[in-house]
């Protein structure tokens, strides 16, 4: 397979991944903590780098892990302090953690594959060139064979917990009650968030995983109002935005990186205009149907109580006024005879019906 | 009488201010139970305190028998603050969520659980809502449906936090019929309450609250103006028979 196939392939296997984790944190209101990671897995990742001098072990995955879980921890804590807000709180704690990774590296490793390119935009262009050999085999890239086993884990995770994990985030009072554990599944699948960030952050980089677990979620919420088919929709969003990033990267030959995150964003922004009910567009073809409606009502009102002179009262501009009037006579609701304004039958019924 | 709910010394407090304090209260089985009070009283404290979601200083919570060993024993409909009114659910899933209890880890709900969530939506009578968003309904309906979830976990005692606040009056009689027919099939109802008017009617029980216990017992011994009175350190009388 040729080089740039095995970019795109790691590039969607890697945002579906990224998507269905988002999903969960975007319905438990904690999208920000996929900022907090993407920063704090760093520190543990240049911690256990210093001691095993190892890009690939998996040490380094586990000790990344577990700093992010140390985010999450530290920030509860601050927040159950009750001194700074809850945004705020997690604000503080991924900042500083990620400080002290970037200390790490400035002081520790300058000449090394860590350096501030690599921490933002991950190095996806190269990754088809890192390959995973394992007894002579080739097993293709090595950021695919991760990512495939990190996607295969999280949707596992989320078809099997499905019913403990809606239960747990919507209700965690009852899901308690119900002897669902719903903080240990919190912990649990916050772990595993915390190591698709880290899986993820050699391919795509802290800024783009940011935008992957966001941007498709948050278009699939506008779409969709039940968990299992927002997860679907999203990874959907997700292997699109892949798909429509990569092309412009080739198209304007640049690291796919940047056109991705864009991509995925620009998918949102359309999702946000043109989604059907929740759109912006949808949402004013609402108010102004209803905007219709009522001025229908109303004028039907005035003219059965007050005749066309009580029509003037209303507050709209003539030109509305006279549209509205059109639009009833047309629809058989007024007539005219001899000058005077009447409602007709029909248009009693629906006056009387819309107060009913 | 049998007891559903007995508290034991029972103290709660948020910081520096006392929520419940030193409690000893009965809450009768098979009976409905009307928590009044003055806001600050600490009535929803009090149903947190039996379901066990905010800390104890002092004293215990013990439940009857029968429901002290399951989770599904105690439905509780939430108060409305306390609900993600935008979570990607529908009305349908929230309902069959009260099988839960009932079904294993990782089972999913079968086609007995969905038969029974049907049906508890027929009882409060939401079944053309089935598949609409929760945040889509109008106050009334949210309580229904949290209702018809307490239902479907066939619990033997409910709990309800203002069920009728911002609630239109159909809505209120329907919900206190499908509450009075649960007590005659042998259930245990409990309410927060704020309408002082309505307790004669609606309560075997009352539980006067201020803090600190200021009655409890049978409705037309223990809700007189004395003790009314006593809980809201306002003349009682005038409050309790506004509409006689």
């Amino acid at each position: 397979m040729p080089t740039e196939l095995w970019t795109l392939a790691i590039a969607t296997v890697t945002s579906v991944t990224c998507a269905l984790c988002g999903s969960l944190l975007l319905v438990a209101r904690k999208s920000m903590v996929s900022e907090g990671l993407s920063h704090a897995v760093l520190p543990g990742l240049v911690l256990a780098f210093v001691l095993v001098r190892d890009y690939n072990s998996p040490w380094l995955i586990l000790s990344a892990a577990a700093s992010g879980m140390v985010m999450v921890w530290l920030t509860q804590l601050v927040q159950r302090s009750g001194l700074v807000d809850d945004d705020a709180g997690l604000g503080i704690v991924f900042a500083g953690m990620f400080s002290v990774g970037i200390l790490l590296v400035t002081a520790n490793l300058r000449n090394t594959h860590f350096h501030a390119d690599c921490i933002v935009d991950g190095n996806l262009a190269l990754a088809p060139l890192d390959r995973l050999e394992i007894g002579g085999t080739d097993w293709g890239p090595r950021s695919w064979v991760v990512m495939c086993v990190m996607l295969f884990v999280v949707t596992t995770f989320v078809v099997v917990a499905f019913k403990e994990l809606r239960a747990g985030i919507f209700d965690p009072t009852l899901a308690r009650r119900f002897g669902l554990r719903p903080a240990l599944l919190q912990f649990v699948w916050l772990g595993i968030v915390s190591t698709t960030t880290v899986a993820a952050f050699n391919v795509a980089g802290s800024i783009l995983i940011v935008a992957l677990m966001i941007a498709p979620p948050a278009a699939a919420c506008l779409l969709t109002d039940r968990l299992d088919r927002l997860m679907v929709v999203a990874s959907l969003v997700a292997v699109a935005g892949s798909i429509g990033g990569f092309q412009v990267a080739v198209l304007i030959d640049v690291s796919p990186t940047g056109p991705i995150a864009s991509f995925a964003g620009l998918l949102f922004l359309l999702v946000f205009a043109f989604a059907p009910r929740r759109g912006l567009v949808a949402k004013w073809w609402e108010r102004v149907q209803h905007r219709a409606e009522i001025g229908e009502l109303l004028v039907l009102e005035m003219v059965s109580t007050g005749g066309r002179e009580a029509v003037d009262t209303i507050v709209a501009p003539p030109a509305e006024r006279v549209r509205t009037i059109a639009r009833l006579m047309a629809g058989g609701h007024l007539h005219e005879s001899n000058g005077e304004l009447q409602v007709t039958p029909a248009g009693e019924e629906r006056l009387a019906a819309a107060l009913r | 009488m049998e007891v559903a709910i007995e508290t034991r010394q029972l103290t709660v407090a948020y910081g520096a201010q006392p929520a419940l304090w030193n409690v000893d209260v009965r809450i009768p089985l098979l009976k409905m139970t009307g928590i009044v009070g003055p806001n600050g009283a600490g009535k929803s404290t009090l149903l947190k305190a039996i379901l066990g979601t905010v800390p104890r200083l002092s004293g215990e919570v013990v439940l009857h028998r029968d429901a002290g060993r399951n989770g599904t024993a105690v439905g509780y409909v939430p108060q409305r603050n306390a609900v993600d009114w935008d979570f990607p659910i529908t009305v349908f899933d929230l309902v069959t969520m009260g099988t839960y209890g009932r079904l294993r880890w990782f089972q999913r709900p079968g086609k007995r659980e969905r038969e029974e969530a049907r049906e508890a939506l027929a009882q409060v009578r939401m079944e053309e809502f089935a598949d609409r968003q929760i945040g889509e309904l109008s106050g009334g309906q949210q309580q229904r449906v949290f209702l018809a979830r307490a239902l479907v976990q066939q619990a033997s005692i409910y709990l309800m936090d203002e069920p009728f606040a911002s609630v239109d009056a159909k809505t209120e009689n329907m919900l206190i019929d499908v509450l009075h027919r649960l007590r005659d099939e042998g259930n245990t109802i409990v309410l927060v309450h704020h309408d002082l008017t309505t307790v004669a009617d609606y309560f075997d029980h009352v539980v006067l609250l201020n803090r600190k216990l200021v009655a409890s017992g049978a409705t037309a011994t223990t809700f007189t103006p004395e003790n009314v009175e006593h809980a809201y350190g306002v003349a009682g009388q005038h409050l309790v028979q506004r509409h006689p």
